[in-house]
């Protein structure tokens, strides 16, 4: 591949430098031009050459529009904070780290968005390797806050090994994504690798299996998209004009069941590509499930990235998608199996991943703990038979005023209660769905309160 | 009563402990509050709704699953 086409450091030059009237994707229906892109990129860089901060949160649902504001940000000098989402805990945790919010941020917190302004294109400028490029920012809402910082060189490998892997598949084909690109996984496969690789997205994320189902039939498309899409594809729509235009499918966030993955493979016509990653590591491995080996759960390394397990069972991963050349260690646990690969064993903290959210279990104890109605609580996720929602369930000891709401109007008024209590500072997919009121926690004989004696409490399901 | 059944196979499909069909008003909003629905529970309902009656929703149908009375008068059109 030459350099000068898959080149993150000149993107802007690169985007500037096409065809105005080629095609840069779709918007509502309508064809955006490579000329509109790159106006929208000179009039955000622009606006952000003006604002004298360094650090900017942007957020927006068009990726298209995304697309410019990051590159034109970049070309004034700004570093970007990546945002998955505009809940109130985490916007106040990014206001302590930015300088301003750009886009879709609530009023309050003043956003700015540039006006179409007819910019005349500035000179871009080629970014270096080292420049500050990205902040992957994760607030208290989905776990401990944490702030990954990217340095462009990171992006670009990353974009380089994808195309170096799935480039072939990709040739030629528009981008259509069920995920945001406010994570890493969607920024790199719908937002960095098209616009490098000069492949027409549809902007929006497509939120229903039965709006994907016509979109894909258009014409030569990848699929960008999740285990809880790909999971819950009804067999009853018409596939089969999509299946016939789709050239790969990619899934990440989350492992995508080996049934589920096949099943999506009969539909869609393409088995996915799975991809395991981190926002902290960025891609570390693949796969593509098949017929002949049933039942493989095993992951292969992506080009570059060494990994090891350590006595422990910790996988440990290095690669050009780090920081720096040091091993780093996951949370997640694995296992190696024949032919190089390893399988994962589940994470070794009180993180979990429910559809793909990264959910801290102490997170929501903590917001339970602060209710009035509660004395003690703990937090687990419950087993779930494949194909299954995961569900977290939460075991409260109640206080006085807990108790008295149970004895007064009953269970469900207290689920809710406890559910307004956690609004805003937990994710939808990480509310409790199956409560249980205690006198006092179940102990084993040691005095202890294990997972098991939790789990022993929530079954069996009486869903009757 | 379509409108019952559509809020035993939310229950059920949705795995909903502690509601039951009483506590689910038939021209609530589904999702957002309220019940406390989001957008994997979106797309576990649209796949129970089609598995059980059998058809395949068109691309617009987000409109019909704003409540349950929305969605049984679109049951009730499939079959007639």
């Amino acid at each position: 591949m030459a350099e000068s086409v898959f080149s993150l450091a000149r993107l802007a030059q690169t985007i500037s430098g096409r065809p105005v009237q080629d095609l840069a994707g779709w918007r509502a229906g309508q064809m955006v031009s490579y000329g509109e892109l790159a106006a929208r990129m000179a009039d955000w860089s622009a606006l952000l050459e003006r604002h004298p901060g360094q650090q900017f949160a942007l957020y927006l649902d068009d990726s298209l529009e995304f697309g410019a504001a990051l590159l034109g940000a970049w070309q004034a000098g700004k570093t970007i904070w990546l945002t998955a989402d505009v809940l109130p805990a985490s916007c106040a945790a990014l206001a302590a780290s930015v300088d301003g919010f750009l886009g879709q941020f609530p009023p309050e917190h003043a956003p700015l968005t540039a006006s179409a302004g007819g910019c005349a294109a500035p000179d871009w400028r080629q970014l270096a390797d080292e420049f500050p490029a990205l902040v992957v920012h994760t607030s208290g809402s989905t776990g401990a806050a944490q702030a990954i910082p990217k340095k462009l060189a990171q992006l670009g490998t990353e974009v380089q090994t994808l195309e170096q892997l799935f480039g072939r598949h990709a040739a030629g084909a528009a981008v259509v994504a069920t995920v945001t690109h406010q994570h890493i996984y969607g920024l790199l496969f719908k937002v960095l690798w098209p616009l490098v690789a000069g492949r027409p997205v549809h902007a929006h994320s497509v939120a229903f299996p039965e709006q994907l189902a016509p979109l894909l039939a258009h014409g030569p498309c990848v699929l960008v998209a999740s285990p809880a899409h790909l999971k819950r594809l009804p067999d009853q729509l018409a596939w089969r004009a999509a299946a016939t235009q789709l050239r790969a499918v990619f899934s990440s966030g989350g492992p995508l069941p080996y049934d589920s993955a096949l099943a999506a493979g009969a539909l869609l016509g393409r088995v996915p590509f799975e991809i395991y990653g981190s926002s902290e590591t960025g891609g570390v491995a693949w796969r593509q499930r098949s017929h002949a080996v049933p039942g493989d759960d095993s992951w292969q390394a992506l080009p570059g990235v060494a990994w090891r397990i350590d006595e422990d069972g910790a996988l440990h991963v290095r690669s050009a998608h780090l920081a720096d050349e040091g091993w780093l260690q996951l949370a997640d646990r694995a296992q190696h199996t024949d032919g190089g690969h390893f399988v994962l064993l589940g994470r070794s903290d009180r993180i979990v991943k429910i559809e793909e959210k990264r959910i801290s279990l102490s997170v929501i104890e903590a917001a339970l703990l602060a209710a009035p109605q509660v004395a003690d609580a703990r937090v687990l996720v419950c087993e779930a038979p494949a194909g299954e929602r995961q569900q977290v369930a939460a075991v409260i000891v109640c206080s006085a005023a807990g108790r008295a709401l149970l004895a007064g109007e009953g269970k469900l008024a207290l689920n809710r209660r406890l559910r307004q209590a956690l609004h805003g500072q937990v994710d939808a997919v990480a509310m409790p769905r199956r409560w249980r009121y205690l006198e006092q926690l179940p102990i084993n004989a040691q005095g202890k309160t294990t997972q098991a004696l939790l789990l022993a409490l929530l079954e069996p399901a009486d869903l009757s | 009563m379509l409108e019952l059944e559509v809020k035993q196979l939310i229950i059920a499909a949705l795995q909903l402990e502690d509601l039951s069909v009483a506590d689910i008003d038939t021209d609530a909003p589904l999702f957002g509050e309220g019940l406390g629905l989001d957008s994997i529970d979106a797309l576990a309902l649209r796949l129970a709704v089609q598995k059980k009656y059998g058809i395949s929703l068109p691309a617009d149908a987000s409109h019909h699953f704003a409540s349950v009375r929305a969605l049984a008068a679109m049951l009730h059109s499939f079959h007639g």
